[in-house]
């Protein structure tokens, strides 16, 4: 590697060939490799305008931060909510039964919140939260499982290990990713790759909410839909009902009405439904949710 | 399908099975990585690696960028990618930062990342990421850019605004080599400068 190659790489004129033979000799240099990754990040910092964002424009962070505060509002009212020209005239209220648009229930994202919590790449296909999972590998005194932040789990959560149904006993976890997670592997705890794990119910269930609410905010109402289909087969308002996972937002309340409503118990779903508008939402957001209460009440 | 043809799609390289297999190719990178997950903070510095390097290969262009300039095999004839390396590891930079605050602030139930202890949420886009990865480097940048040579500094400052190497020369009344050598040694000492505000330096 010569002082020629390294100030072409800097000015970002290093042919790709040359920049590859470049990149594989970091690789076996940590301090070349930390060399190239800062000098990266002053081009990138410097970047011409059309290649990439201009990051030294004073206000560009201002613009996104400012683009992503109008998305934001957009998605958690016009776009989540769109009521039609009809149902939007009329005045929705907890005593009206006349406004009861058919359809599934309306999920709310969170006010203020684009949350979609964990970074993924553009061909991810995002997973949904998953109550149960599996070891996926036992290798030097460490258990690492296909579960992660995802699923609810945080660090120094306990998970249960079972094996034909048969609890094995529980796994405390020392680093959690998002779709995965580690841990010592307990002594005396007999584990073997593929033998399932399983989150807690709380846990998963502020997860399930808290993936419903970010899909939500995505604009991706039929994801959220499913996922609410998919909780709904759990005992996710039972769960809530106990009071171990704070779900006293509207937001919360809203989508636990809809989980009800997909389970089929409309008067849950109801109580739930006056439970979110007696929480206080915003114009926008009690609209959704009025409309939710109408069509339960109808019964459509 | 990505510039290597016959190599594989971004689906199937993050489906690989198991991590033996998505990350046979690619032991050095997260050593390295390791490394820089270490001295960022991690507590478990290779899971860090591994993870940054999971989502580098969930994305298209990150993951043909990743395949070309930090794979083990790479075929004779493999184009380039459409990421240059500096944007590519400016980008790995940027997740493996994500990675190890996510992991350092996953200490209570729930799990989003604490407020105030990442400037700004994560998301499904990279353009999120890349905003992310540009506001604090920014703020690095703009600081250690104040305290470089004043030549330096006129000279990226004029890049920044596009011109080329000949508007620069005759501006400053230097010749276009003087220009291109002050804009190289400008982006290496801004990266001395940073890496020392990042706590990587020997120094």
């Amino acid at each position: 590697m010569s002082e020629e190659q390294l100030d072409l790489f800097a000015r970002g004129e290093l042919p790709a060939t040359e920049s590859r033979e470049l990149a594989q000799k970091s690789l076996d240099d940590p301090d070349l490799f930390e060399d190239l990754t800062c000098a990266s990040l002053a081009r990138t910092a410097l970047a011409k305008p059309g290649r990439r964002r201009p990051a030294w424009a004073p206000f560009a962070g201002v613009a996104v931060a400012a683009a992503a505060a109008v998305v934001i509002v957009l998605l958690s009212t016009n776009v989540l909510y769109r009521p039609s020209p009809e149902a939007g005239a009329r005045a929705f209220s907890t005593g009206t039964t006349a406004a009861a648009p058919p359809g599934p229930p309306v999920f709310l994202a969170r006010a203020g919140d684009a949350n979609p919590t964990v970074f993924r790449g553009e061909d991810a296909q995002g997973r949904m939260p998953r109550q149960k999972g599996a070891v996926t590998s036992i290798a030097d005194g460490m258990v690492t499982i296909d579960l992660g932040a995802l699923d609810g789990l945080a660090k120094d959560a306990e998970v249960e290990a079972l094996r034909d149904g048969k609890v094995l006993g529980r796994i405390r976890l020392a680093t959690v990713f998002r779709e995965r997670a580690r841990a010592d592997l307990p002594s005396g705890l007999a584990l073997r790759v593929n033998d399932e794990v399983r989150v807690p119910a709380p846990m998963y269930a502020r997860a399930a909410l808290d993936e419903i609410a970010a899909l939500s905010a995505r604009g991706d109402s039929g994801g959220a839909r499913r996922l609410a289909g998919q909780a709904a087969a759990s005992d996710i308002i039972g769960i809530a009902a106990t009071g171990d996972i704070a779900a006293t937002s509207y937001e919360d309340l809203n989508n636990l009405g809809g989980i009800a409503e997909l389970r089929g118990d409309r008067v849950k779903a109801q109580s739930l439904y006056e439970q979110a508008l007696r929480a206080g939402p915003p114009s926008d957001a009690r609209k959704a949710v009025e409309a939710n209460l109408a069509r339960v009440r109808a019964g459509k | 399908m990505g510039p290597l043809g016959s190599h594989r799609t971004a689906g199937e390289r993050a489906s690989l099975p198991g991590e033996r297999g998505a990350f046979a190719d690619y032991r050095r990178l997260v050593a390295v990585l390791a490394s820089r997950a270490a001295r960022l903070g991690s507590r478990d510095p290779e899971a860090a690696a591994q993870e940054t390097l999971s989502r580098a290969l969930e994305n298209s262009k990150s993951a043909d960028a990743v395949e070309y300039y930090l794979g083990g095999n790479l075929p004779a004839d493999a184009a380039a990618p459409e990421w240059p390396l500096d944007q590519l590891l400016a980008w790995l930079h940027g997740v493996l930062q994500y990675v190890v605050r996510e992991e350092l602030c996953r200490s209570s139930f729930r799990r989003e990342v604490a407020a105030g202890s990442v400037s700004d949420p994560a998301d499904a886009s990279p353009g999120v990421l890349d905003a992310m990865v540009e506001r604090e480097t920014r703020a690095v940048v703009s600081d250690c850019l104040a305290d470089l040579d004043q030549n330096y500094r006129k000279v990226l400052a004029m890049r920044m605004e596009g011109l080329k190497y000949g508007q620069i020369a005759s501006r400053m009344g230097v010749s276009e080599n003087t220009v291109a050598t002050w804009v190289s040694r400008g982006i290496r000492e801004l990266g001395r400068r940073i890496r020392k505000r990042m706590g990587g330096s020997h120094e």
